[in-house]
Order: structure tokens, then sequence, then C-alpha cells
């Protein structure tokens, strides 16, 4: 099946290819989007089947210059990777199809089918590859490609600026992947991940620190993990609506699997300070990050920010797995392992839906900016459901998905909050502090995002002329959306699906939890337990039966009265759209609180109306957001990087004469070395 | 049978409150008139605004969509819901919803659902109430996590239907963290129910105010659920604490005489927290608004404390 699914791909890139010089933009568009799609259908099903098959599947390619072997090699975590992967694949495709429509006749829509399919098989080989040179090259195919994708449209400027940060940021990150990749294959003497896995016994523990350096360097960045994030809010606006979903849904959980076999498989044993690491940074950072989603106006950057929130969740996830694992408790190690697995493949598919809704919101209205939006439920109805339905699952409401896998991770937690050192134990509570915290944060983002977009009155023409999009959008947003309501309330199904995934990661770590005390309810006791599940199906009947009864009762009791429709009453003054909150006055007050670590200045220009009259005068504000991340890393670094390379040009004076003093000198050194 | 007696005790306990939670408002506005040296309106007065609301016809923006039309019947039923998941005479296992994070995501769902009902309408007013209550959710959802996160290190469980009876075995070494604990649920509680110091239930015409912008716009049966629903979560709110932190008097076994005497030991626990409610509301002035992230940050930091002193312990 998986072999289909390569063709599809190879077969959509090839055509498009062949498209690019020549061809109708229609055929291009299927072209760039059916094999796509039907190569999504396969992988999903290949991964089906496998789970049920359980054994690993291998598949040979050839090999490349003859010392690069092309072999595949997908287990069961793999197999859940590549179930996400064409899940959305898939359905980004379907949204594809009419999203691209209004490229036609501006840009080259066989770039992107080339693009496009490339990025999807790149994917799918970085979660399968076996070969860590081979793993290299998809790696860069992907990041490439992506590249590719974001300055698709190249006539916007912004683009091109974030594409060339985001090509720069991939090529240290992918530096810093290689170090690790290269270092692992001189401690196994092949590149081949089998032998990575057998050979991990005889890493020292200098070279397994140094190995977790660069692979959290590496992985990290690409991930999107504060503080080295900086790449992620420019470039997701930047792309095509559906390729945003799949960067932010599928693209950036890659490296968590890749770090998940580094840690787990090439490494020999954890260290307790990388899961210490793991959990306060990643809970800081989704913190820090959703208090950045809740001040920014452009939608997408929003959006882009709650995408390191939620990464932020699985490090921190994945900090409690190590610790635990250290620690020996296999059964919280393997909750929390649980946890974090549903929620890569639950944020995959909220914020895939979140970002095609809001795709078509700038498609219609040509704005991502939502201070002029508004009043879009009345006129995009299906898409403003589509992204409630979305913001109600990533803020973690019951009972949808969202809200059982931050379950799992409290649950796992709370664990950790009994742990005997005193460290360990505070760095615990202030993780669940930080996660608390930031969970509330989701709430006032979404509500920012959804109340100024979609509710009240629109404040510009554009939102005012604004209609819904096509019929083959509006599907995608039906299959993501039930998805997200089976995972949710049949979580207790999927839940111990999970937990065959966790039980496979890693060389049978996490197999034979130590003590198991399942309580007949489901309830979970802070003694180590089976990942335990809610009944959250019986809660959402529950909850849908008491609002019916609830409804129909009301309107039985009330069925006389009349309902009249008014204008809003504002004080008396003529309502207009400016009489509405605004996005960046929503997020005012948490500024206000926070203004000590708020990335935002407020910029005040007075103009004297008359000359020399201080009286009479007019002020033009602007609220200006930025992010810490870049103006205190990545600005010191850059400026850093330019300042060195002005020193190292005057060594470099073009003069033949100090030429010759270098060789001169060089040759003495070599000299003197050598004897 | 035996399968669906959680059902039917739940649906007793959404009654139960849903009955008696506009009793309690009246008691505290009876409480505060007094202390206030009024007479006061009748404590059956809230019940009488009720039948006055669903017997008017309503007003309704023209702006607003079905959001806010279905806004107070959700967050009505999250408030039943909620009712049924708490300890109230009688703890019994078997609800889905009794589990302590998951009360806690519902409260904020509420949140969530009355900002965007208040936003809906496009008037400064609500627009501003929902930032306000947005931006103090971010806090209250720890305080009410911390509060209670002690108990649940004490009961070993996040059930709330196991809680009660393993609080009441506590060993007393316990007091001090559990009073810390108790100072920081108070906090929340106040918070969550917008009332003094945290925000008025009784202006309208306040720039300060919270949750009466929000529903400006809400009129005849749908003020009247949304009201209903704030008496409602009043109510859990109280019967909580009371239960949690003074978990005696429940009744063991579903005898008419154990109910009965659960509910005298009730009421005199609700009766003394209305009174707390309306002496802090008498003698306090309402906080400025910036003031109140620093009021939910000690709470926050008095729970994180009593959990430190309770898992050390």
């Amino acid at each position: 099946m998986y072999y289909f699914a390569f063709s599809f791909f190879l077969f959509g890139a090839v055509f498009s290819l062949l498209l690019i010089p020549k061809g109708d933009d229609r055929l291009r568009n299927v072209v760039a989007h059916v094999p796509a799609l039907f190569g999504g259908v396969s992988l999903v099903i290949g991964s089906i089947l496998q789970f049920f098959s359980h054994a690993p599947v291998t598949l040979e390619l050839g090999s490349l210059f003859s010392f690069i072997d092309l072999g595949l090699r997908i287990d069961t975590l793999g197999a859940f990777f590549l179930f996400i992967i064409g899940i959305i694949g898939s359905i980004a495709s379907i949204y594809g199809i009419g999203y691209v429509r209004h490229y036609y006749g501006k840009y080259n829509i066989g770039i992107f089918g080339l693009a496009y399919n490339t990025f999807l098989a790149a994917m799918a080989l970085v979660a399968s590859a076996n070969n860590a040179y081979f793993f290299l090259i998809a790696w860069e195919l992907m990041s490439l490609a992506s590249y590719a994708l974001i300055v698709f449209e190249y006539k916007k400027e912004e683009n091109i600026r974030a594409g060339l940060s985001y090509f720069i940021i991939m090529h240290l990150s992918a530096a810093a992947i290689f170090g690790a990749m290269l270092l692992l294959t001189k401690n196994a003497g092949s590149p081949s991940f089998d032998i990575f896995r057998t050979s991990a016994e005889h890493i020292s523990s200098g070279l397994s620190m140094a190995i977790f350096v660069l692979a959290v360097l590496g992985f990290g960045t690409k991930a999107g993990l504060m503080p080295f994030h900086a790449w992620l809010p420019d470039a997701h606006p930047a792309a095509p609506a559906h390729v945003s979903a799949l960067m932010s849904g599928v693209m950036i959980k890659t490296p968590i699997l890749l770090l998940l076999r580094v840690v787990f498989e090439f490494l020999p044993a954890v260290s307790l300070w990388w899961g210490l690491l793991f959990l306060f940074v990643g809970s800081l950072g989704a913190l820090l990050a959703i208090l950045a989603a809740s001040l920014q106006v452009n939608i997408k950057r929003l959006l882009a920010y709650s995408s390191i929130e939620n990464i932020g969740l699985i490090f921190t996830a994945f900090g409690v797995v190590i610790i635990f694992h250290f620690y020996g408790v296999t059964s919280l190690a393997l909750l929390g392992l649980t946890a974090m697995l549903f929620h890569v493949l639950n944020h995959a598919l909220f914020k895939s839906l979140l970002f095609l809704s809001v795709g078509s919101v700038a498609l219609e209205t040509g704005t991502a900016n939502m201070e002029e939006h508004g009043g879009l439920i009345k006129r995009m109805p299906q898409t403003a459901i589509a992204f409630l339905f979305a913001a109600l699952a990533i803020s973690a409401l019951p009972p949808l998905n969202g809200f059982m896998s931050e379950w799992l991770l409290l649950q796992s937690m709370f664990g950790g909050v009994l742990a005997q050192d005193l460290l360990v134990k505070s760095l615990f509570i202030l993780a669940i502090v930080f996660v608390v915290l930031a969970s509330g944060g989701t709430l006032l983002a979404f509500s920012k995002a959804f109340g100024v977009s979609f509710l009240a009155r629109p404040r510009t023409k554009e939102s005012e002329s604004a209609h819904e999009v096509t019929m083959g959008m509006r599907m995608s947003y039906l299959f993501i959306g039930i998805f997200i309501l089976l995972l949710g309330i049949g979580a207790h199904f999927v839940v111990p699906v999970i937990q065959v995934v966790s039980e496979s990661v890693g060389r049978g770590a996490f197999m034979n939890p130590t003590t198991l005390v399942p309580r007949p309810d489901g309830s979970i006791s802070l003694a180590p337990v089976l990942v335990p599940s809610l009944p959250m199906l019986s809660f959402a009947v529950m909850f849908i039966l008491t609002f019916l009864i609830l409804f129909l009762s009301v309107r039985m009791f009330t069925r006389g009265r009349k309902v009249t429709l008014v204008e809003t009453w504002d004080c008396g003054y003529p309502l207009s759209a400016k009489g509405e909150i605004t996005g960046t006055a929503f997020s005012r007050s948490l500024a206000m609180i926070f203004k000590r670590i708020a990335p935002v200045k407020k910029n005040v220009v007075t103009n004297e109306v008359l000359q020399g009259n201080p009286y009479f005068i007019t002020k033009n504000a602007s609220v200006d957001v930025s992010d810490h991340a870049v103006t205190y890393l990545y600005q010191p670094v850059t400026r850093a990087t330019i300042f060195l390379g002005s020193q190292a040009k005057k060594v470099q004076n073009g003069v033949v004469n100090a030429y010759v003093l270098y060789i001169l000198l060089a040759l003495i050194t070599l000299v003197i070395i050598y004897l | 049978m035996i399968l669906f007696f959680p059902v039917i005790l739940g649906v007793m306990q959404m009654l139960f409150v849903i009955a008696f939670s506009p009793l309690l408002i009246g008691f505290i506005r009876k409480s505060k008139a007094r202390l206030q040296g009024r007479v006061g309106a009748s404590v059956l007065q809230p019940y009488r605004d009720l039948v006055k609301l669903f017997h008017k016809d309503e007003v309704i923006a023209r702006d607003a969509s079905w959001v806010f039309r279905v806004a107070p019947f959700i967050l009505f039923t999250i408030t039943l819901i909620l009712a049924s998941a708490i300890p109230i005479l009688f703890a019994f296992p078997g609800n889905p919803a009794s589990d302590f994070i998951l009360i806690v995501y519902l409260l904020g769902f509420s949140a969530f659902v009355l900002a965007l009902a208040g936003l809906d309408v496009g008037s400064a007013f609500g627009g501003f109430g929902s930032s306000r209550e947005m931006t103090l959710n971010v806090f209250t959802e720890g305080v009410v996590v911390f509060s209670l996160l002690p108990l649940i290190f004490i009961a070993e469980t996040t059930n709330f239907a196991m809680m009660p009876a393993a609080l009441n075995i506590a060993p007393t070494i316990y007091i001090i963290p559990l009073v810390l604990a108790f100072l920081g649920f108070l906090i929340a509680l106040v918070t969550e129910n917008a009332r003094i110091p945290v925000d008025n239930p009784s202006t309208h015409l306040e720039l300060t105010m919270i949750h009466e912008a929000m529903i400006l716009e809400y009129s005849g049966k749908r003020l009247a659920l949304i009201e209903w629903a704030a008496a409602n979560k009043l109510l859990i709110f109280i019967i909580l604490g009371a239960n949690l932190f003074f978990p005696f008097g429940l009744a063991m076994a579903l005898s008419v005489r154990a109910l009965l005497m659960a509910f005298g030991v009730l009421l005199l626990k609700v009766m003394a927290f209305a009174l707390v409610i309306a002496i802090t509301e008498s003698t306090m002035a309402k906080f400025r608004i910036f003031r109140v992230p620093d009021f939910l940050f000690a709470g926050l930091i008095l729970g994180i404390i009593a959990l430190f002193i309770i898992t050390i312990l």
C-alpha cells in the first residue's frame, strides 16, 4: 500500500513538472491535487492495515551512489505518523482543488503541484527512512519543497522575506541534525537505523549528551519549540492555506517522531535533566507562545503562535515521559507518551481545520488581518462553524478531542508532583501552573479570533461582500470535523489504540507497565495506573440530552412570547463598525497585566496643528507587537555573524603580497606542528 | 435498575440545584440588606423575577447571530451538568462528568460561550466585558485548579464521587494547608461568580463591570436563563466548597432519614457561606480591574503552597 502512496506522489510531481512550461490551469490543478489525495488515502489505508498486522514493514527502493541505501522501515510509530500525514494530506488536497483556483492566470500551478507532491512524499519519507543519509536527503527535500511553497506567491514581498528566514533557519537546524546523525553513524559504523538501534549501548555518556543537544537544537527548531520558533509565525501565513495546514498540522510534528527515535532508540539511556529541560522549556514556551498568540491581529499569525504553544505542550509531555522513564515508573511514562502522541494527532486535526477555514476567510476578504473582518458568521456560516468547532477543540473543551489529550497530560503530570526529589516536584508544579494558565490563554486567543473575525458587524466592504466558499472546500471541513468529534467522544476506544503505539516506542521501554491499578469507574488514582480514560461518549450523550430537554421545555413554556429585532444599543451613539471592540483592544488588558514580558510597544506620534501651539494637536497611535526570541536571540546572533564577517573581510584584502604572507605563515605553522 | 441509578440521582441533583439557587440569591440579598440597615426584598424575590422575565417578550439585536441565541441554553446546560457532577447530599459514582479536570474545563467552556455572546452583538460594552472576562479567566482557571489540587492529592483521586469519603478521614495534620487552599478557593469562588471585590452583580452602568456588560443585550427568557444559570453556578461552587473542605454530614446511605440529616447540615453550611459573601460584599469595595490579577495571583500562590506542604507531608 505504501508503494502506491509513493507512486501517486511521484506521479503528481512528475506530471506537474511536465505541465510547468505549457498547460491548462485547470488540468494543472487536478494533477497537483488528485494524485496527492489518492496518495494520502493510500497512506491511511496502509497504516491502518499495518496496525492490524503489527509487524514493521520494510521496503527497498534501491540505492543511490552505491553507498546510500534507500531503505524504508515503517514500524508502528512510523505508521502512526504516516496515518497523520495521509489523513491531513488527503483532506488538504480536497480543499486545495477549490483554493488554488484563485491562482489561475497569476501563478504557475505546475510549480505548485511539483512542490506540493514532493513535500508530501518527503514528509512520508522522513517518517519512514531507515538510513541516516537517506533520512537527511528526505529532510532536506522536505525543507526545500516547503520553502518553494512558502514563496509560491512570490509577487508579495513579505513572502520572499519569510521564505528567506525560513530557508536560513532550516539550514541552521539541518546543520545540527547532520551533526547528530554523523556522530551516531560514526559510533555505529554504519548509517543504518537498524545498526543505530543495536549499537546504542556503546555510546559514551559525553557523546550521548552531545547528540542529544544537537538533536534538540535541530529538531526543536523545525518543530518550532520556543525560543527557536522565529521562522514559524512568518512562514505559516505566507504559504497557501492548505499548505499552512500541512506545515502546522504535520510537518512540525515530524521532528517529534525523530526526537522520540533519537532519545529512546538511538541513545543508550535517558538523563533526568533532559526530561526536566523539556518539562520546563515546553511548558513555559507554551505559556509565552499563547500570550504572544493572544496579542496578534493577523489571524494566521495567531494560529502559528498557537502551534508553537501546542508544540510546547507536546514537549512538556515528552519531558514527563523522559522523567518517568528515568525513574522506572513505566506506567506513568506510558501515560505521558500516550498523551503526547494523542496530542500530536489531535493538534494535526484541529490546527489544519483552523488553517483551512481561515484560508477561506482570507480568500474571501483578501486579508488575514482580523481588524478588517467581522460579521462573517452571517456571510460564511459553514466556515464559521468549522472555525468555531476547531476553536472549541483546540481550547480543550469537552467532549472534543483536545480535552482528552490535555486530560491525559495533566493526569500524568499530577503523578510527578509526588516525586521525592524537591527539584523535580517543584518543576512539575511549575509546569502544571504554566499548562493551566496556557489553557486559559488559549480560550482568550480563540475567543478573540472567533469573536473579532466572525461575530458582530463587518468592518470593511470586502468583509461585507464575502461569500461562502466552494462545496469541495466545505466538504474538507466536514471530514476533519468528523474526525475531531470521533476522537473526542470515542476516546474510550481511541486511547487504548494509541497506547499500543506508545508501547511500541523505544526498544520495549514502555512494555509491561509495572503496577496496574485500573479502577472500575475509569477514574485514576495517583498510584500509577494503566492508561485511564474518561467515558466521554456518555458525557457527550448526557450533555446533548440535557441541552435538548432544556431547550424544548423552555420553548414549550414560553411559546407565546414575541421576539423583536432591533439595533444594538450603543449608549445612544449611531451604530457603526467602529463601535465594536478591535482585536488589539481585546487583548489590551492582557498586555497591560503582562507589560513586563509582553512584547508590545505603543507608539504615539503627536503633531501640532498650528506650529508652536501645544494645545491643538493630532495624535497617531500604533501598536507594535514583536517577538522576544527575535529581538533577544536571533537579531543579536545575526548582528554577531555580520560583525564577524566584516572582520574576516579585513583578512581578505585583495593584496597579493598579503596572500603570499598567509601562505608562508601557514607553511611555517604546518612545519612546526609536524616537527 | 442499578445502571440507571447515577442517571436518576444526577437528574435529582440538577433539580435540587435549580430549585434552590434563586433562594440562595434571595438569601444573600436579604442578608446584605439587613447588614446595610435596609429591610430588603423578600427572599423569594429572585423567583418572582425569573417568572416575570419568562413571561416577557424578547428584544434581540439585529446583528446577533445564532451564537447569541444559543449561548444562554449552553450556559444553563453546563450548570446542570456541574450540578449533577458534584457531591450534594450523597456521593455516588458512575457520573461521567464527576471529574475534577473535566469540571475545570467546563467552567472554561461557559466563560468562552458567554464571551462570544458578549462579542456577538457588536456593542462596545459587550466587547469589553468579554475581553475582561477572558483575561481574568486566564488566571481564574489556575486558581480553581490549584485551590482544589491539594484536596485531590489527599483524596488520591480526581473523581468527585470518591473525594468526600476520602477527605473525611484525612489526618488532622493537613489542617494548615487546607486552610490555605480554602482561602484560594474563596478567591476562585468570588471571581468565577462575578461577586465583589472582583465584579459587581448589581450594577449596570459601571465601566469596570464584567459579567453584566456581556449580558447587557439580553432580555426576556434568555436573560432569565442567564440569571438563573449564574445563580446555579454560585450554589454549585458553595456546595462544592462546603462538601470538599468540610466533608462531614453527607448521607452515607440512601435512606430518607440520612438524606434529611444531610440536607439539614448542607443548609447550615450553605447559609454560612452565603453570610460570608454578604458580609464581604457589605464591607468591601470593588477592586480596580488591574488590581484583580494580583488578587488572583494571591489565590494561585496559596494553592501552590498548600499543594507543596501536602505532598511533602
